[in-house]
């Protein structure tokens, strides 16, 4: 029993290792190209710089207009996430309820992730014209919460299905409507969910290039990945600017895993579900 | 009560259900207007068609094999996507010191633009000078380091697959991890008290109440890989001679590269049933495997 | 919830009237008729009152070329009533843009670059302004205002022009006393002197369309010498890809590969790379087009380089460059400021002004007496510019065509024994079925 058991766990202590040098590699190579001249990376892809150089990252941040475009990408992003999870999880809270036409209702929102963007990016431009909300930031959050609802409530609706109804209710037997118990019960026995929808969601919209270049025309209003378009050139790329760019870009994303991580702790849920 | 029960419906699905389908039904469903005109995207004027783009995809042979493409490409990463992200979020699901590093490690590729990963495969599959080459000539394999991937019609769809999981394995581990946070630790300690040993702890305990997690993530990979657009582009163009040429990038070049607007967004409004078809078929099979307690 | 509510009513009304509108891309329905007419009466259309001082207004500028600051500080300067936006569109998704811009009503479009195949469809359907009769049009380079008609009318303004060329390794050229090739046979003498050598000869990023169509624009030389205007006939369906001079220009093709004069793996590796390997100097030329300056200009290697026209040509016929206007300024019919786009353009055909706007964004202008000095290389490719000109292949505008056209060129890379024959009969059905459109 004890030496299947040692081989299985040197088996996947084996596997972990070569899985994250085949991830960690090729992510090597980003950040290290990033601190190489454009020539040395030019002549050696990848070998260890022989000039260190910060100069790709200041390159970076000041032909891609960082200091603005940092701003936009922060607020686009956190008011979409908000209202995502926020709207979401209402709805799959409710969703849960397994009224008539629930399921019906439930499938109507994962429609929306199956259709291709080409299909619907022309009209969308046109309904967003139509409405005056073209070229700002709230009808580009609009779209992104829309386009981000799907997710969402697939993900939450799975979660609210393992949260026990006594837990329910017992807070309506307090006296608690709706309302409350949704908000001081539901969700914060959710926050592994929450955080994992906050993740998904902010990743998609920080990394988002191609709603805000059709929706967007102000470049007051540029999120920084439209801003990394003016480090490409028509008919080439500078790749280590472009890498010290995408480097910075990556940073509040790993700082925002790495804070939501933290709320993936197990004994959350079990406790709540005792008491 | 019924009206309490509907008012309460109302508030909590208004603001999702209105955005929603203002915002990505709405101009779906106009769009795919379109899919019957003869539209190539910049004229002013274009003819309503009926069925006939449709008619001609059926006969598109290009069609078909980006589709058959599609399938191989969506079945392989789906896959081996989900069994390395289970398996990766159940040994790590536990407080040891090296957890949060590795989490955040396998987590890293799915936070890159998907233009990078996509030109640093291309720089290390290079077959003229990449670290493939490097890598292979140092082990000694000589007829492997000289292999051109991404050129090859034999391996450049499974390339292409390969960076797919690569790149979204974490995303997947993430989900994978939530859900196992929801799972009481008694449930564990009881079974250890009946004697279950780590395998039969995962297949009693941890695979069925897990069951939401990978209803989630078997049905987005299947979306998301059906959809597949930027790696395959960026890898491979979709060749050679569209041996890696996956609908959504059949799509793309339809509808934008060749003028053929409305022709593009026929196939997207099939590819749609046919995502849609597979994916609710996989959400009813999975909800029923789900363990309710 | 109050802007809830109004959305929600403005929706409504939305629905009510999206049904009728919504699938009309048919936008000439509520705009003026589309103006065909001379630059001259622009001032109808404006509303600007008619006045004998300076336009005013802002033009929007919808283009992928980057901002040539410079050039616009002067304008302004100049011009302090005119305000230009110039919006760079980068990704490769100018084309998108465009469109998407157009179909929902072209607000705020004023002068765009479009891609040529949506420019000669834009040019056909009256939504671009006729500038053939603009006096200044001697300011530019002949050869690159007559690839811009359509119909016989010029409807954009080219910025820059695009050639064939072929860059080469000048210091290993030295090394093995080659002289730049002038014809075909030359050309093959030379790459066998180098693969003797152990160089491989030619790189190309194979995996990249449009490259692959590039470097046939060196095999087609025999043919376009003849008919410098061959191209654009097989695009109105007066010549084909199997007509004979094209089947000899598909096996020359098919001779480099055979030969090994390709460097191995063509097929994994794109324009990026292709440019990488020539940069490492692992081949010795690559036979592309003008723009890989942009790349030399920022990574420029240690060995000389230099250029000659593609010599395609057969011993005895005229060696000619396969040339085409670049990004070409387009002046949108439903523009609001047509007045003051008129004054910009003809502002950016003046030579010192064309001049700063090559320096700053390392642009091969099309407008005569610019000098190309933006970088060292950049001098290589002045003398090509005097030469006789001949189609680019680009000139098939046939959206379809061209994929067709590059797949048929990899697979002969790729060595798949199809016949060249079958090949081009392939690639003739492509064109066939969209010229039958």
């Amino acid at each position: 029993m004890a030496v299947a058991d040692r081989i299985v766990r040197l088996l996947a202590y084996v596997l972990l290792s070569v899985t994250s040098l085949v991830i960690l590699y090729p992510i090597a190579i980003i950040f290290i190209s990033s601190l190489k001249p454009g020539k040395e990376f030019m002549a050696d892809p990848f070998g260890l710089p022989k000039s260190w150089t910060l100069q790709n990252y200041v390159s970076a941040w000041e032909n891609a207009e960082f200091s603005t475009y940092f701003g936009n990408s922060f607020v686009i992003t956190a008011a979409s996430v908000l209202f995502t999870v926020l709207f979401g999880s209402m709805a799959s809270y409710a969703l849960n309820w397994n009224f008539r036409g629930s399921r019906q209702w439930f499938s109507y929102f994962l429609l929306g992730i199956m259709i291709p963007i080409q299909a619907k990016i022309i009209t969308l431009f046109i309904l967003l014209k139509q409405l005056g909300i073209i070229n700002t930031h709230f009808g580009l959050i609009l779209v992104f919460v829309a386009f981000d609802l799907p997710l969402s409530i697939f993900i939450f609706f799975g979660f609210f299905k393992t949260i026990p109804m006594e837990l329910k209710d017992a807070a309506q037997l307090d006296g608690c409507s709706e309302v409350g118990t949704f908000w001081r019960i539901i969700m914060p026995i959710s926050r592994p969910i929450i955080s994992t929808v906050v993740i998904l969601t902010g990743l998609h919209v920080w990394n988002s290039f191609f709603l805000p270049l059709i929706l967007l025309q102000d470049r007051k209003l540029f999120p920084i990945t439209l801003g990394l378009q003016r480090l490409k050139g028509e008919f080439s790329v500078d790749w280590p600017m472009f890498f010290a760019a995408m480097v910075m870009l990556m940073i509040p994303i790993i700082v925002l895993f790495v804070l939501m991580q933290k709320q993936f702790i197990k004994g959350l849920t079990s406790g709540a579900v005792k008491g | 009560m019924k009206l309490r029960r509907a008012m309460n419906i109302f508030i909590f699905l208004a603001p999702a259900t209105f955005i929603y389908t203002l915002f990505v039904m709405v101009p779906s469903i106009s769009g795919l207007y379109y899919s019957f005109t003869d539209w190539d995207g910049i004229s002013p004027s274009f003819n309503l068609i009926g069925a006939a783009n449709f008619q001609e995809i059926f006969q598109d042979r290009l069609f078909y094999k980006s589709l058959r493409n599609s399938v191989i490409f969506t079945a392989i990463v789906v896959v081996f996507k989900n069994v390395l992200a289970l398996f990766f979020a159940v040994l790590l699901d536990r407080k040891l010191k090296l957890t949060g590093f590795f989490r955040s490690v396998f987590f890293l590729p799915a936070i890159i633009s998907a233009i990078v990963v996509a030109y640093t495969w291309v720089t290390i599959f290079n077959p003229v000078f990449g670290f493939w080459q490097v890598l292979f000539q140092a082990i000694g394999w000589e007829s492997a380091a000289k292999y051109d991937l991404l050129g090859s019609t034999a391996t450049s769809l499974y390339a292409v697959a390969f960076v797919s999981v690569w790149q979204t394995m974490g995303y997947a581990m993430v989900i994978y991890l939530a859900g196992l946070q929801t799972i009481p630790g008694e449930l564990y300690e009881s079974a250890e008290m009946d004697g279950a040993g780590r395998w039969r702890k995962f297949v009693h305990v941890t695979f069925p109440l897990v069951a939401p997690a990978v209803t989630i993530n078997l049905i987005l990979s299947t979306i998301n890989a059906f959809k597949e657009f930027d790696l395959v582009y960026i890898l491979t163009g979709g060749g050679p001679f569209d041996s890696s040429q996956v609908i959504g990038t059949a799509i793309y070049k339809v509808a934008f590269e060749t003028n053929q607007f409305g022709y593009g967004i026929a196939m997207s409004l099939i590819l749609f049933f046919i995502i849609a078809m597979i994916s609710l078929g996989q959400l009813w099979y999975l909800k029923k495997r789900e363990v309710e307690y | 919830m109050s802007k809830k509510w109004s959305l929600f009513v403005l929706c409504l009304l939305f629905l009510l009237t999206a049904c009728g509108g919504g699938g009309t891309a048919d936008v000439s329905s509520n705009a003026q008729p589309p103006a065909s007419s001379g630059a001259a009466d622009g001032a109808a259309d404006t509303g600007t009152p008619k006045d004998d001082a300076e336009p005013k207004g802002t033009v929007n500028v919808l283009t992928q070329a980057l901002e040539p600051k410079k050039m616009l500080e002067k304008f302004h300067r100049e011009h302090p009533n005119i305000r230009i936006n110039w919006e760079t569109i980068g990704g490769g998704k100018i084309s998108e843009v465009i469109k998407t811009r157009l179909a929902a009503g072209g607000e705020d479009v004023d002068l765009i670059t479009p891609l040529r195949p949506d420019y000669i469809q834009l040019a056909k359907t009256g939504q671009l302004v006729d500038l053939s009769d603009l006096p200044y049009l001697d300011n530019y380079n002949p050869a690159v205002i007559d690839s811009s008609r359509v119909d016989g009318k010029l409807y954009s303004l080219p910025q820059s022009l695009n050639y064939y060329v072929t860059w080469y390794n000048k210091t290993i050229f030295d090394q093995l006393n080659l002289k730049e090739p002038t014809n075909w046979e030359e050309f093959l003498e030379v790459a066998e002197t180098l693969k003797n050598n152990g160089i491989p000869p030619l790189v190309v990023g194979a995996k990249d369309h449009g490259e692959n169509n590039h470097l046939s624009g060196l095999t087609y030389g025999a043919l376009l010498s003849e008919e410098p205007d061959w191209v654009q006939k097989v695009g109105r369906g007066e010549a084909k890809w199997t007509d004979l001079g094209s089947i000899e220009a598909l096996e020359r093709f098919k001779l480099l590969v055979d030969r090994g004069y390709l460097l191995e793996g063509a097929l994994g590796i794109g324009r990026d790379q292709a440019y990488q390997a020539f940069y490492q100097g692992k081949a010795a030329m690559i036979s592309q087009q003008v723009g890989v300056i942009e790349f030399l200009a920022a990574n420029t290697p240690d060995f000389e380089v230099g250029a000659f026209a593609p010599p395609g040509n057969n011993p005895g016929q005229t060696l000619r460059v396969p040339f085409a206007p670049g990004h070409t300024l387009a002046l949108y019919s439903k523009s609001k400021n047509k007045e003051a786009a008129l004054v910009f353009l003809e502002f950016i055909s003046q030579t010192e002004n064309a001049q700063l706007m090559s320096t700053e964004i390392n642009l091969p202008s099309s407008v005569k007496g610019v000098i190309y000095d933006f970088h060292p290389i950049a001098k290589v490719l002045m003398p090509l510019l005097d030469m006789p000109t001949a189609d680019l292949m680009h000139a098939v505008v046939l959206p379809q065509t061209k994929p067709a056209l590059a797949t048929a060129l990899q697979r002969i890379i790729g060595q798949d024994g199809t016949p060249i024959t079958k090949l081009a009969e392939e690639v003739q059905a492509v064109t066939d079925k969209e010229l039958g459109k």
